[in-house]
């Protein structure tokens, strides 16, 4: 989608083979002499003690988990513990080459990530900044917890900071690293760079990709690592996530300056099975894990298979593979194979592998080999390793005994959980020292310029109809919005399918091509699953992220990303992190079932979400200046048959200069007295035409109101029309069955049911698909069903000749039927 | 020092494993990766390694023991170390201990095992009708549930506005939909009445301001919200307003709910004099109106449960002191089988009598016997089961098991006694009754008995039987329904003796001693003339019984 690349068929028809660049196995050469070097005796002692530190914090949990008590502690963990032992040199190896700014993000099986990240970062930081970082999260608590364990320097004090951080946030302390909102699967530590870990398998790697998108956009420095595992290879999302990341428009199209692909290194720890589904010889086909960047691009993802048993070896790879990621020639595979001794779970019976094979592992133990191969170079001796293994059995059993005080360490209350469920703040910049970029001055733009010459009314001061070309439309108003905080937030980014050059399928970005450059606005590829989560990654980095899905039946692509991304890291993270993430949802028609369908429920049960839905050009602009403000995710749905309307309600016009829509307010769109019309979406304007045909052939005064948000929502408004006019009915396109005006039906009867003179009904779509457009008026509510609704259910209208049967017989018959 | 090895927790939900196989003995060195033993949890199997090294000092819990998780399992130790800690005291918390669940014995060869012939379809006299299919689709009765009976259908809105004018709802006609009575229906009879109320919603014409409708008659008291049933009864006794309408509803925001609407019935029920609750004379509905179509309840029962009234019944200790017990053993067992045994068979009870005057002369001159002859004991019981297997032998089909759609028909009677032990009902078997004479077979039923009483009777003999005998006689049961002790289709119910009337031969009245049968069949495999020749045939074994003992 760029006229500056020719699609030429005289290449592209051309014969010719493809010649596939070599891919490494297992190449590392130890060279100790090299290695002391580099990192001096004490720091290859430090790896062996990383290792030893994760190990034994995981025998602990698995003691724990299966006998309730480890040294004469005793504790009952509810939660799970997915244990790694056998993995140290893997996570430690890489630990050792990242840097404090290097981010990690990783799985449900990450406690050794975690742990190795923090022991690195905190060694390589300076004194004052660890405790600097140390005492200002959580306003101190961890570390005043921290501190009762005891310690002796600077160095005992950190390791109790991140041992207790990691152990009380698995216990569901108040004091853990995420106040016990993540617990042992989600546990992370931000300022050491430990990211977010997920428990959604390969859940890391779309979200990674967009943290590395935020780094390469905002220039900053330092790579991200997504550690997944070998059995997410087979997710999706991991797929489209790497395809991201390789698009070739990052070198070829987006400035030089910009620096190239995302530097994202894709760290698969392969300890060949996903839970029991062995991917080596079983579960996939690509033979050696690492073939597989043979098929991404031609460096083939600089793939490499890794000893993991050897942290050398790792720490060698992550260093080689991370001057390719700061010079923008990423992305990166590694596959470095690891082995789980530990099963997936305690439930876990092995019965899927030979106790032979889990012997041939426990003979290669990394930690005994490492150990060995120090002592055998006189780096230590065998009394010093056992005196490390014993102070780190004795911190741990101090740091267990605190973090099993159910006095000491409360845990959160409700109210507490109820405040972390949105940020609620408002941002003008995220970056407020840097200058937007754009590539023209604002006022220059010729989309805008365009606007301000149209009627911004959708009637004339005559009550003449405007034409549609000449009058101010909905995308118009989405338009003023998005620009307007492009040119203030430089974080701000947009994606997703046909952004650029198109302009959006349906023109809401016209001109934005204009405005800004590539690494502002650009094409993604057709990967709903990675577009959000980019969008997620980018915004809990720290950027404004604004995504588009073309069509909301595509939201069950992204339905992880949105349902279990978007909408958990805040409250996961204790508040911790911000989510500032706009999903523009465009909800279709006239494309049948796969295209024309309002899921507004779907987003709106999941909590987490806020979830918007404007009506008039008004309500567009100033609803996408509120989410563009905000610092919350938003589902922001827009109808295909309001793009083109124009504004009807607003005596003045949209009004030119910024405005916000108040959150969670319904808009009164037409008062009246004898019966309260609540609508979702673009059936407010059918409504309106129900409301003109009571009002004429029946003398009924019909109040219309236009929920526009789901979620916050205020009811107040409704109940209090409700109360005056005793009766409601309420009307969307989505489908009746499970809709979200069922929910609101249910809560104002509630709160009205004393003065209700009929129950509430309503409409929604019929329960089927949505048919060809020339039958879509069988499907989608029209104002002569609203008629017919209120004739039959609410109060019979006298004269009234009923097109549609919408009794209650009818409603269950076809309950039965399921249509 | 010994150590304690746990059951291990391999799994969030689990609560406890069952031990399967014990892999090393007491006194066996185990190493950490020594495999203990053997387990099994609802989802599956696994090995739990020892994890320490030193010897097996006892083992907490054996085979089949269901352990909680984290529960001690084992001791691990040195030579000398003092278990007695884990060993001396409780023994393992093993769950719900199995106790001696007879092992499997073979079965005495049956005669004849076939799949029984179709039984002909007796159909029972009185048969229900058909029961609707599980499942299939109602007929759509819009008449029901869709407001057209029961009270009047009237909305809140309707009643609320009817309560302020003092209309009774009843007397109008709904215009909502299927007739229900909403609000322009109550303008309307206010307009009627000359209201200077008017509504939009009851003429098309422009809609003036809406008036605030003033109320029309005396009743002034400030209306409270009141729940769709709730209110249907004020509504119905409008004109008592002191009676029929409480002070304030017990629901949320002063709504009036059922319960209050009761509770004030109940309270005028009780109180009759006071006089603010008037009867029937005061301000008797219009002519045309309704009569309440449901009367308000005034049941005691009803009253009883109105919390104004004190007494023992409103005690707040309810249901004072409770024992419970989780049912195990032997009572877990016999609870199982017998709902077991209801469920698999078709279970139907013949009643019978026979005269017992040989049966209680038999009994007393065998009392009286010389020791010698070792007769001394037997009871009026040996003698009724005695004739039982004798008659049993005779009636193959109801000596018989059935299991899995196989009818095993036995040549031998292997007569199962049900006897009542301090454990619980426990019914041992004596083997081969069918070739024991009366002296024999007595003594052996003394035996079992003993041992069932003492727990020490053999698991061996706790199965097996083909045909059952229980006796309630001595505790006066007259007629009874035994249940059958599956998989045996027929169970004998001895009754008490008891004098009844009877005709003697010359046509005058006499009492004669009688003793009662209840003979339970599986009416799957036994036809109601089988069981009914089995007790004729056993009727008049009893009732010759010094003859039939000398067979």
């Amino acid at each position: 989608m760029t006229k500056s690349l020719l699609v030429d068929p005289a290449v592209v028809r051309a014969r010719g083979a493809i010649r596939f660049s070599e891919i490494p196995l297992n190449t590392y050469q130890l060279d100790l002499g090299t290695e002391m070097a580099r990192y001096g005796p004490q720091g290859l002692v430090d790896v062996l003690h990383d290792m030893i530190v994760v190990r034994q914090f995981e025998s602990m949990l698995n003691s724990i988990k299966t006998t309730g008590a480890w040294q004469g502690v005793p504790y009952n963990h509810a939660g799970p513990a997915h244990l790694s032992i056998g993995q140290e040199a893997a996570v430690v190896g890489q630990a050792l080459e990242l840097g404090p700014r290097d981010l990690v993000f990783g799985s449900h099986r990450s406690h050794g990530e975690i742990l190795a990240k923090c022991f690195s970062a905190a060694r390589q930081l300076p004194t004052a900044d660890v405790a600097q970082v140390m005492q200002s999260f959580l306003g101190g608590e961890t570390l005043a917890l921290a501190e009762r364990i005891g310690y002796q320097s600077d160095q005992d004090l950190s390791a109790n900071f991140i041992l207790f951080g990691t152990l009380a946030e698995i216990f569901a302390r108040k004091a853990g690293f995420n106040r016990g909102m993540g617990g042992s699967m989600h546990a992370f530590f931000a300022p050491f760079g430990a990211m977010p870990n997920n428990a959604i398998v390969g859940g890391s790697a779309p979200i990674a990709q967009g943290a590395a998108l935020y780094k390469r956009i905002n220039q900053e420095p330092g790579v991200v690592v997504a550690n997944i595992g070998d059995a997410s290879l087979g997710c999706g999302p991991v797929w489209e996530a790497i395809c991201f990341s390789a698009m070739d428009q990052f070198r070829q199209l987006w400035p030089e300056s910009a620096g190239g692909n995302p530097p994202i290194l894709f760290n698969i720890f392969n300890n060949f099975y996903g839970m029991g589904g062995q991917t080596d010889g079983e579960t996939m086909g690509y033979d050696v894990l690492a073939r597989v960047g043979a098929g991404v691009n031609p460096e083939a993802m600089h793939a490499e298979r890794v000893d993991g048993f050897n942290p050398l070896a790792v720490a060698n790879a992550v260093r080689r593979k991370k001057e390719l990621l700061e010079s923008g020639q990423g992305p990166v595979l590694l596959d470095v194979i690891t082995y789980r001794v530990s099963g997936h779970s305690p439930s876990d019976a092995s019965s899927y592998r030979s106790k032979e094979e889990v012997e041939l592992w426990q003979e290669a133990d990394s930690i005994r080999a490492f150990g060995d191969l120090l002592v055998g170079n006189g780096v230590i001796t065998p009394s010093a390793i056992d005196d490390i293994q014993a102070a780190v059995v004795d911190r741990l059993a101090r740091v267990l005994a605190l973090a099993a005080d159910d006095q000491a360490c409360p845990r959160v209350d409700a109210p507490f959980i109820e405040s972390v469920m949105y940020s609620n703040q408002h941002v003008e910049s995220f970056a407020v020292d840097r200058r937007a970029e754009l590539s023209q001055p604002l006022t220059d733009n010729a989309r805008l310029k365009a606007i301000a010459t149209k009627t911004r009314r959708a009637t004339d001061e005559h009550g003449q109809a405007v034409s549609k070309v000449k009058a101010y439309q909905l995308r118009d108003g989405l338009f003023e919005a998005m620009a307007h905080r492009f040119s203030i937030d430089p974080t701000m980014a947009a994606w997703g399918e046909d952004n650029r050059d198109w302009g959006g399928a349906f023109a809401v970005y016209r001109g934005l091509t204009e405005l800004l450059p590539y690494n502002r606005l650009f094409n993604s590829p057709i990967s709903e699953a990675a577009i959000v989560g980019a969008g997620v990654g980018y915004a809990l980095s720290g950027g404004r992220a604004v995504v588009e899905l073309m069509y909301c039946d595509f939201l069950g692509r992204a339905g992880d990303e949105i349902l279990n991304q978007a909408a958990k890291w805040q409250a996961m993270s204790a508040g911790l992190l911000k989510l500032p993430l706009v999903i523009r949802v465009s909800v279709g028609n006239k494309y049948g079932a796969q295209h024309s369908q309002d899921w507004s429920a779907i987003v709106a049960h999941i909590p987490g979400l806020k979830v918007y839905y404007p009506t008039t050009p008004t309500d567009a602009k100033g609803m996408l200046n509120l989410a563009l403000a905000g610092t919350d995710p938003v589902v922001f749905l827009e109808s295909q048959m309001l793009y083109d309307i124009g504004e009807q309600f607003e005596r003045g016009g949209v009004p030119t200069g910024y405005y916000e829509t108040p959150e969670g307010e319904p808009a009164l769109r037409r008062e009246g007295s004898d019966i309260t019309i609540v609508t979702l979406g673009p059936t407010l304007y059918r409504a309106l035409a129900a409301a003109d045909r009571l009002k004429s052939d029946y003398g009924v005064s019909a109040e219309v109101i236009d929920l526009r948000f789901l979620a916050p929502l205020n009811l107040d408004p409704i109940i209090a029309s409700v109360r005056k006019t005793g009766r409601l009915l309420l009307a969307t396109d989505a489908v009746e069955r499970g809709c979200f005006l069922q929910t609101v039906a249910t809560t104002v009867q509630q709160a009205c049911f004393d003065v209700l003179d009929a129950p509430a009904v309503v409409l929604g779509s019929r329960n089927h698909i949505t048919p060809a457009p020339e039958l879509e008026a069988l499907f989608f509510p029209q104002a002569s069903t609203i008629v017919d609704a209120i004739d039959q259910r609410i109060l019979p209208l006298p004269g009234h000749r009923p097109g549609s049967d919408q009794s209650e017989e009818e409603l269950l018959r076809r309950q039965r039927l399921g249509v | 020092m010994a150590e304690v090895l746990v059951m291990p927790q391999l799994g969030n939900t689990v609560e406890s494993c069952l031990i399967t196989a014990w892999r090393v003995e007491v006194g066996q060195p185990v190493d950490p990766s020594t495999v203990l033993c053997e387990i099994e949890t609802d989802k599956s199997a696994m090995e739990v390694p020892a994890g320490l090294s030193g010897l097996l000092l006892a083992r907490l819990a054996e085979v089949g023991d269901e352990v909680p998780v984290k529960a001690p399992l084992a001791v691990i130790g040195q030579p000398g170390d003092d278990i007695s800690a884990w060993t001396g005291a409780e023994p393992p918390a093993a769950v719900a201990p199995t106790d001696s669940e007879p092992a499997a014995v073979a079965l005495p060869e049956p005669i004849a095992v076939a799949v029984p012939e179709p039984v002909p379809v007796a159909v029972p006299e009185a048969l229900p009708p058909p029961a609707p299919a599980v499942g299939s689709s109602l007929p759509f009765a819009p008449a029901v549930g869709m407001g057209q009976t029961g009270p009047k259908a009237a909305s809140p809105r309707a009643r609320e506005l009817a309560a302020v004018y003092g209309i009774a709802i009843d007397s109008l006609t709904g215009s909502g939909p299927r007739g229900r009575v909403i609000e322009r229906d109550v303008l309307a009879a206010a307009a009627g009445q000359g209201s200077a109320a008017a509504s939009s919603l009851v003429t098309p014409d422009p809609a003036p301001e809406p008036v605030a409708p003033e109320p029309l008659v005396d009743d002034s008291a400030p209306a409270e919200p009141s729940g769709p049933t709730g209110t249907t009864r004020a509504v119905q006794t409008q004109s008592q307003p002191e009676a029929g309408r409480p002070d304030s509803g017990s629901g949320i925001g002063g709504r009036v709910r059922l319960a209050d609407l009761i509770g004030q019935t109940a309270r005028s029920q009780a109180e009759p004099d006071q006089p603010s609750a008037p009867p029937a004379p005061a301000a008797p509905p219009p002519p045309d109106q309704p009569l309440p179509p449901e009367p308000v309840p005034t049941s005691g029962a009803i009253s009883a449960t109105h919390p104004a009234l004190a007494g023992p019944i409103d005690d707040p200790s309810f249901p004072g002191p409770v024992d419970q017990t989780v049912l195990r053993g032997i009572r877990q067992l016999v609870a199982g089988r017998m709902l077991a045994s209801l469920s698999n068979h078709a279970q139907l009870t013949f009643d019978s009598s026979a005269p017992a005057t040989n049966l209680l002369n038999l009994r007393a001159r065998l009392k009286r016997s010389d020791p010698v002859l070792g007769m001394n004991g037997v009871t009026i019981g040996d003698l009724v089961a005695y004739a039982a297997v004798q008659t049993a032998r005779q009636h193959a089909g109801l000596n018989a098991t059935l299991a899995d759609g196989v009818l095993s028909r036995y040549a031998e009677v292997h007569l199962g006694l049900a006897v009542d032990t301090p454990r619980g009902l426990l019914v041992p078997t004596v083997r081969f009754a069918s070739r024991l004479g009366l002296r024999q077979f007595s003594s052996q039923t003394k035996d079992l008995a003993a041992k069932a009483q003492s727990g020490s009777v053999s698991p061996d003999l706790l199965s097996g039987a083909t045909f059952t005998v229980t006796n309630l006689g001595a505790f006066g049961i007259e007629s009874f329904t035994p249940i059958l002790n599956s998989p045996q289709v027929a169970i004998l119910g001895v009754n008490a003796i008891r004098p009844q009337p009877t005709i003697r031969p010359d046509g005058g009245l006499a009492v004669e001693q009688r003793i009662g049968f209840s003979l339970t069949v599986d009416h799957a495999v036994v036809d109601g003339a089988d069981a009914a020749r089995f007790l004729a045939d056993l009727v008049a074994l009893v009732a010759d019984i010094d003859i039939a003992v000398l067979d």
